[in-house]
């Protein structure tokens, strides 16, 4: 521990900011019990330390007396005031509702939403990708040299309906009967 | 703080106003003292604590450690004050004004010990005399009994600045306070000349 005071420190001397310190933590109640020795010896030989202290005391005395009420119209006054504030809140509530479309603020807005598709709409363009063949064309070619008929349901009319996948052709019997031989 | 503040800071967090209403009815008085203690002005004490219960309540949101609600509810009332003061410079004001009544209310009293009204107006003037950032840490320590790490949060200061701010506020209330107590004790000490 630091050495608090010069115990032959003359009265009107200026006390160290140590010995200031430990008074101060001893009025505030901060000061350890086995420093308090110390400081008393202080005081016993410092007459501005004990003036200070004194003063103090007396501050603290005349501070404790005086009762402040809080006056009963505040109380009113400031449920007044947080009524209009809740009143202008909500006001600004609905104001905000009535905000058009493109103002509208969500989680994601619409601005945001817009640019982004416009920033991808913009990036297509600028790297467009090679399209080459259509990727059907061979498969629709393929479908023409391949299809089988698969089923052939009779009617009793005169006219035949005969179903391919995906596709639906009407024939006369003439012709039905022609198939048939084919086969 | 209460054992149970921080289960009503939730609720008033949460939107409860029952339970703004209970922490009002516990905050008021210190924040109030407080205030009154800074501007020295009953008045505008009243509006500054209007004001600060007002930015409590919309501001809860920003309240984000519950634990701290005491030093953050003081340290909207500090910045309110201070607002006042830089808008009326009213430190200087009330030096002026506390000056003028301290004759006063010492010619008053014709009894040996100060009335409390006189011994209040006498605290009054000499926080008065007190810049604002001495008085406010001789305030918050002598009238609401805080500690310099709380101080410090208010604040908004270090713990080495506090005690700095603290210790030469007493000294300068002690300086001031000195010529009030020798005069006191003479009074006291001498018969009366009536």
């Amino acid at each position: 521990m630091t050495h608090l005071f010069d115990m032959h420190e003359p009265e009107a001397a200026q006390c160290s900011e140590a010995m200031e310190e430990a008074l101060n933590l001893y009025m505030d109640g901060e000061l350890p019990f086995e420093e308090q020795p110390l400081l008393f010896v202080h005081l016993a030989h410092c007459g501005q330390c004990r003036r200070i202290m004194g003063a103090m005391m007396e501050f603290r005395r005349m501070s404790r007396q005086e009762a402040i009420p809080v006056p009963p119209a505040v109380d009113d006054a400031i449920f007044e005031r947080l009524n209009q504030a809740k009143k202008r809140s909500k006001r600004r509530d609905r104001y905000w509702d009535r905000r058009p479309l493109w103002q509208f603020r969500g989680s994601v807005s619409l601005r945001a939403a817009a640019l982004a598709a416009v920033m991808l709409f913009g990036a297509g363009l600028m790297f467009p990708q090679d399209a080459g063949m259509p990727l059907t064309a061979e498969v629709v070619s393929a479908e023409e040299e391949h299809v089988q008929p698969i089923e052939m349901i009779r009617t009793p009319a005169d006219v035949l309906y005969v179903f391919y996948p995906g596709l639906t052709v009407e024939a006369s019997r003439e012709v039905e009967q022609g198939v048939s031989d084919a086969y | 703080m209460h054992t149970d503040d921080k289960a009503l800071i939730e609720a008033f967090q949460a939107g409860d106003d029952f339970a703004f209403v209970s922490l009002y009815n516990r905050y008021k008085g210190p924040i109030f003292t407080y205030c009154l203690k800074m501007l020295l002005d009953r008045d505008l004490a009243q509006d500054v604590m209007q004001e600060t219960f007002l930015r409590i309540y919309e501001n809860r949101d920003r309240l984000l450690n519950t634990n701290s609600f005491r030093a953050w509810t003081f340290t909207i009332a500090r910045n309110q004050c201070l607002n006042q003061f830089r808008l009326s410079n009213k430190h200087v004001q009330l030096d002026d004004a506390y000056a003028a009544t301290l004759p006063q209310a010492l010619a008053q009293s014709q009894e040996a010990t100060l009335e409390k009204s006189e011994q209040a107006a006498l605290v009054n003037h000499f926080l008065g005399q007190l810049k604002p950032e001495y008085r406010e840490v001789i305030v918050l320590r002598e009238y609401q009994n805080m500690t310099y790490d709380e101080i410090a949060a208010v604040t908004r200061s270090t713990l080495s600045s506090v005690k700095s701010r603290l210790f030469k506020a007493r000294r300068k209330l002690a300086a001031f306070m000195e010529p009030v107590i020798q005069r006191e004790r003479q009074r006291v000490m001498s018969p009366r000349s009536f």
